[in-house]
């Protein structure tokens, strides 16, 4: 409780004391409350470790099941340790779940953006939808890389570029580049801004089709200060 | 005079198209860029009866700046066309810093 309003400045200079031993003492206490957690925290750490040294001696004995359930605790504390954890089973069951939901979720949504989405994208989509326990951007990436192994209709792909995107398992890559090089054709030549416009896709998978186009010799490019522009590939057509 | 005697220089259509003037990152359309440039260079040199070519002179003429198209053979790549010609047997550079060579229009091989 403050003391007792005084006038003048005594009192004030006494309220902003009083004041800030309360916030030192909140603070303090929430730091010590902090630190509690934290060796709880160490505690469960030092405890899987030793289950993971277990595992692996006992490696081949152990169900699989028993495997599943430590690598769910894991995921609740946050840990990840993907070493011992790989050589235990194949990734796990809250990833190969999250693949199978995804796959639910995204497959029509794909379809309908010309069979493919950048990893972003996904990102934001699921999360804005989820609203609440939502995903890390790891927990996304390694529930995509199962989508393959479990035959979903979409999986993951990277670009030579490093552009991670999900692409339907329908999407037939030879169609995109002829359909590609036919634009190209007749527009004259393209940046992949243009591109983008005229397929309602994101400038980067744009990008990423030309740049595919390009490496089956259907496009060449032309660089300049303005910017990245896409011809028909005349070197390989004309003689 | 110089000026005349371009004039009646045939120009081949690869001249006239933007990505001649971008090193081409794909494998077999930048072999088919280079065997044009190569081509060019020499046709060119012939025409002109140049043997001698500056790389700081020839960044500026007609042979690697197209004025009316705005596009320029950037250095980099004027030596990768240069290596090419050289490795062909089409040119000697005269000193170790690469800074004129000398352009033989056949190949030893050729005479």
């Amino acid at each position: 409780l403050l003391p007792r309003q005084r006038p003048g400045i005594v009192g004030i200079e006494r309220s902003i004391q009083a004041k800030n031993k309360e916030t030192n003492k909140n603070i303090s206490q929430a730091f010590q409350d902090l630190k509690n957690l934290m060796e709880k925290a160490k505690d469960m750490v030092n405890l899987s470790k030793t289950i993971a040294t277990k595992i692996k001696e006992k490696q081949g004995d152990i169900t699989e099941d028993e495997t599943v359930r430590f690598k769910s605790y894991l995921l609740s504390m946050g840990i990840s340790n993907p070493v011992t954890r790989e050589t235990h089973g194949e990734g796990d069951k809250y990833y190969s779940e999250l693949a199978r939901q995804l796959a639910t979720l995204l497959t029509k949504p794909i379809e309908e953006t010309g069979g493919m989405m950048t990893l972003t994208d996904v990102y934001c989509r699921v999360n804005r939808a989820r609203g609440m326990e939502l995903l890390s951007p790891e927990d996304l990436l390694h529930a995509c890389e199962l989508m393959e192994f479990l035959r979903l209709p979409i999986r993951l792909r990277t670009f030579d570029s490093g552009v991670s995107v999900l692409q339907a398992q329908s999407q037939n890559e030879e169609e995109v580049v002829s359909e590609t090089c036919a634009i190209v054709e007749k527009q004259g030549n393209l940046t992949s801004e243009q591109l983008s416009q005229l397929l309602g896709l994101s400038v980067v998978l744009a990008k990423e089709r030309l740049l595919m186009a390009e490496k089956m010799g259907g496009v060449c490019r032309d660089e300049t200060v303005e910017g990245l522009n896409f011809y028909p590939n005349r070197f390989l057509t004309e003689a | 005079t110089c000026e005349a005697k371009m004039a009646d220089f045939d120009w081949p259509w690869q001249y006239k198209f933007p990505p001649f003037f971008t090193i081409q990152p794909n494998i077999e359309t930048r072999k088919k860029q280079l065997e044009a440039w190569c081509s060019l260079v020499l046709e060119y040199q012939r025409h002109t009866k140049q043997y001698g070519l500056d790389i700081t002179e020839a960044q500026s003429s007609v042979l690697f700046y197209n004025k009316q198209l705005n596009r320029k053979l950037s250095l980099d790549a004027i030596y990768t066309v240069l290596e090419e010609l050289r490795k062909r047997g089409n040119l000697t550079w005269k000193d170790k810093t690469r800074k004129s060579c000398t352009l033989i229009w056949r190949t030893y091989a050729e005479w």
